[in-house]
């Protein structure tokens, strides 16, 4: 199978359809960082190629395209891929999404199809059955590696196996050594019922054939239950080893699962801290909405006191202009009361108008006692004296009103300005130190949420390379369990003694077995002197003995190919090893063959002695050097060649391995897709590096501007670089 | 073409076995290739030649024990 194309739309952070990758027959890179959208691209596949459910998952929709639905609008969800296999072929996978209410939506139209080309026709086909014929799931177990950690498949022994017997002509040995078995038996059962009817043997014949029987009872349980005991010891023994190698690993992983636990509690504690302040209720409970009020008030106090003291002055300027107007007045009338000759004539009240008015009519000056007869020069001087004091009256009323006009005349009609001034005067002091201090305090609490939020970024920095570390443990660990690691090494003492009490039946059934054989040889001797009457009888026996040969002759075959395939394989896994290591130590790789027909994965040094322990990074090129040398094996029968995937395969390596694995895996003969954060430094792809490599490469990159509590807002874009 | 190359290899592979070779009084050159195997007069060679053939042709294991069975018995 070779994979031509993927298209993704609307699965996860891959919006909108046009999230398309190619890829050639060898090398494709994809590259992307942390949260760029690589272990999405390859649960895509995961997805896809799952058979076991077609049902659609609300999880796998693009939160960006549910957020932009409209209530009653409908979008479709889908992984389709175009392979080569036998013909070009398609399979698709998707779904319908349709948002039906505010927050709401349903999944529906759940469908797996595929397409192939038959001659010129393209036929529609189940897409479940298309990827069982072309990409089982057992195939994908060896093809599909999410993480280093995936790679631990080949520590169980039968998975190696399952793979040789599927890659290698080995299992074609399996129906010819079951036939001539079976044959071999056929001949020995009508030997021996020809003997019992020769009258001649046929006694000890019997005889013979009930202690064999018997015999070959007690020799295939020996067997049964030395393959136990082997089994079991090689149990003990494998936990042990894994214990005792482990001891120091496990202390490793105990102290960083501590250190996780540390870090994360005090991350959840800072996040508490960071989250006790609910911004939305502080506008309000807290008075926060006043936090910009402090400037206003400072302005509008500025603003007052310039209005009052510009008011003060006015009036001031305004109490002059009446005081001079007033004095005017006063300056007039003292002007009009004096006499000719400087003397200061009476009050002009004096007589008053009555008095005056009682001379006038008695025709008598009441003050010298002279008559004064009306037309007399004393009378027209009593009237005009009373005309003098009318027109002071009325003089006297219009400087009183001029003078009471003066006095109730006033510059500012209305007290706002003082009154804004009051206000001013009112909101200093404590208010204003309120409103200050709320400013103040939303500025304490900003720059200390700002703190925390640097010291929680240092802390999620270091519960990620804890978390790095912690898979580097697992890595090195092998296929050791996180529960085994975490063990206390208190079951070591009681695998021990297990393991020495199966030694001991080991070594008593293997003397009974041996003793059984040798008694079973006897018997056929006794069985193969027995000379008959019968001619058939010798004429069965030279049958059986052809066909016992001959069994016994597959047999060794069967095994001798497996061991020469083991060899080649052994040969090409180390040729591969050299390659992708050539500039760090790597040892050697073995394949050992077990009691029970398993094959295992072993590392050796050149002087002989077991890597028990391998690195993180020598494991992985351990194990994908033994993957690529079975690859050969399965490019040479081009209808079972498969591309490979690795998602984040290299993350043990350090700079040189790195670049030495890419090296020579750019120049491999093999579809291989790899999805990963190498070459990517601070955000940035480096293109010098990239520009030796001469296979395909992709960019994936989360587009800018994304909020980070948002999923909706994230999206991922493909870029094809070369 | 396949088959026959791979029958081809399992027909040396067992048939060129020291042991069978020695119980058998045959030799590397005696063998051939499938079709001479199956017409050898030596029985061992035809009979392994036989068994790889038929089982490549699907025969049934009875069925293919008859033949076997009758030819031994009449070449041994």
């Amino acid at each position: 199978m070779r994979i031509k194309s993927i298209d993704i739309k609307n699965f996860r952070s891959y919006y909108g359809e046009n999230n398309h990758f190619e890829f050639s027959d060898g090398l494709t890179l994809i590259l992307g960082d942390n949260g760029d959208g690589k272990t999405t691209f390859f649960e895509a596949l995961e997805w896809l190629f799952d058979t076991t459910s077609e049902r659609a998952n609300i999880s796998n929709v693009s939160e960006m395209r549910k957020s932009k639905l409209e209530i009653g609008e409908r979008d479709e969800v889908y992984v389709a891929m175009t392979f080569d296999h036998d013909g070009e072929k398609m399979v698709e996978k998707s779904f319908s999404i349709t948002k039906t209410g505010h927050d709401t939506y349903s999944v529906s139209n759940a469908s797996y199809h595929g397409y192939e080309t038959n001659g010129i026709e393209r036929e529609s086909v189940d897409g479940k059955l298309l990827i069982t014929r072309c990409y089982d799931s057992f195939i994908r177990r060896f093809s599909m590696f999410k993480g280093e950690s995936d790679l631990s498949v080949f520590d169980n022994a039968a998975s190696l196996k399952t793979l040789v017997d599927k890659f290698s002509d080995i299992h074609k040995f399996d129906g010819l050594v079951a036939n001539t078995d079976s044959f071999e038996q056929k001949a020995n059962k009508a030997l021996l019922q020809e003997m019992k009817s020769d009258d001649k043997i046929s006694k000890e014949t019997k005889s013979l054939d009930l202690q064999m029987t018997r015999l070959s009872g007690e020799i295939l349980q020996n067997k049964e239950d030395i393959k136990d005991k082997k089994d079991a010891i090689a149990t003990f023994s494998s936990n042990l080893n894994k214990l005792e190698q482990c001891q120091e690993t496990s202390e490793k992983y105990r102290d960083v699962q501590e250190r996780l636990k540390t870090k994360t509690a005090k991350r959840n504690q800072l996040m508490a801290i960071i989250k006790r302040k609910d911004y939305n209720h502080c506008l309000l409970d807290e008075y926060w909405v006043l936090a910009p009020f402090g400037d206003i008030l400072t302005e509008f106090k500025q603003k007052c006191a310039a209005l009052s003291k510009e008011k003060r002055i006015q009036e001031k300027n305004f109490d002059k202009q009446q005081a001079a107007a007033k004095a005017k007045l006063e300056t007039i009338k003292e002007i009009q009361g004096a006499l000719v000759n400087g003397a200061t004539e009476l009050p002009w009240y004096l007589p008053n108008q009555e008095t005056m008015e009682d001379m006038i009519n008695d025709h008598i000056c009441k003050v010298c006692g002279r008559e004064a007869p009306e037309g007399s020069e004393a009378y027209n001087f009593m009237v005009h004296r009373l005309e003098e004091y009318r027109a002071h009256i009325e003089a006297k009323c219009e400087h009183d009103a001029k003078l009471k006009s003066i006095d109730e005349e006033s510059l500012f009609k209305n007290d706002y300005i003082t009154e804004l001034h009051s206000l001013s005067i009112s909101l200093s002091g404590p208010e204003e130190s309120k409103i200050f201090g709320i400013s103040r305090e939303i500025n304490d609490w900003l720059g200390l949420v700002a703190l925390r939020k640097n010291e929680m970024k240092e802390v999620e920095d270091e519960i990620q390379d804890l978390k790095d570390e912690k898979a580097r443990i697992l890595i090195q660990a092998g296929n050791v369990s996180e529960s085994l690691l975490e063990s206390q090494f208190n079951d070591i003492k009681g695998w021990y003694e297990q393991r020495e009490r199966a030694s001991v039946r080991l070594s008593q059934l293997e003397d009974e077995l041996k003793n059984n054989i040798s008694k079973m040889e006897e018997l056929k001797e006794q069985m193969n002197n027995l000379n008959p009457a019968n001619s058939q009888v010798k004429i069965l026996k030279k049958v059986h003995k052809v066909l016992e040969e001959i069994n016994k002759a597959f047999s060794r075959a069967q095994k001798d190919n497996l061991r020469r395939f083991l060899m080649e394989l052994e040969k090409r896994a180390n040729e591969y090893l050299d390659k992708l290591s050539a500039n760090d130590f790597h040892g050697t790789v073995r394949l050992i063959q077990t009691a029970n027909d398993s094959t295992e994965i072993h590392l050796y040094s050149s002087n002989g002695t077991e890597i028990t322990n391998p690195s993180g990074s020598q494991k992985t090129v351990m194990y994908i050097s033994v993957l690529f040398a079975i690859s050969d094996f399965t490019q040479e029968k081009r209808d079972e060649d498969y591309p490979l995937f690795f998602d984040a395969a290299t993350s043990s390596f350090g700079d040189t391995k790195e670049s030495d694995f890419y090296n020579v895996i750019d120049k491999i003969d093999k579809q291989c897709i790899i999805v990963t954060k190498d070459f990517i430094t601070r955000g940035k792809v480096r293109e010098e590096d990239i520009n030796k490599l001469t296979c395909s490469v992709y960019r994936i990159k989360k587009v800018d501007g994304f909020d980070q509590t948002n999923m909706a807002t994230i999206r991922t874009t493909i870029n094809k670089i070369k | 073409m396949a088959s026959i190359t791979n029958n081809e290899k399992i027909l040396q592979a067992v048939l060129l076995d020291e042991k069978l070779m020695e119980f058998g009084g045959y030799t590397s050159e005696d063998i051939g290739n499938i079709y001479q195997a199956m017409d050898s007069d030596n029985y061992v060679i035809s009979t392994v030649a036989q068994i790889i053939n038929r089982t490549s042709e699907g025969a049934a294991e009875r069925e293919l024990w008859k033949e076997i069975n009758d030819y031994l018995k009449r070449n041994v």
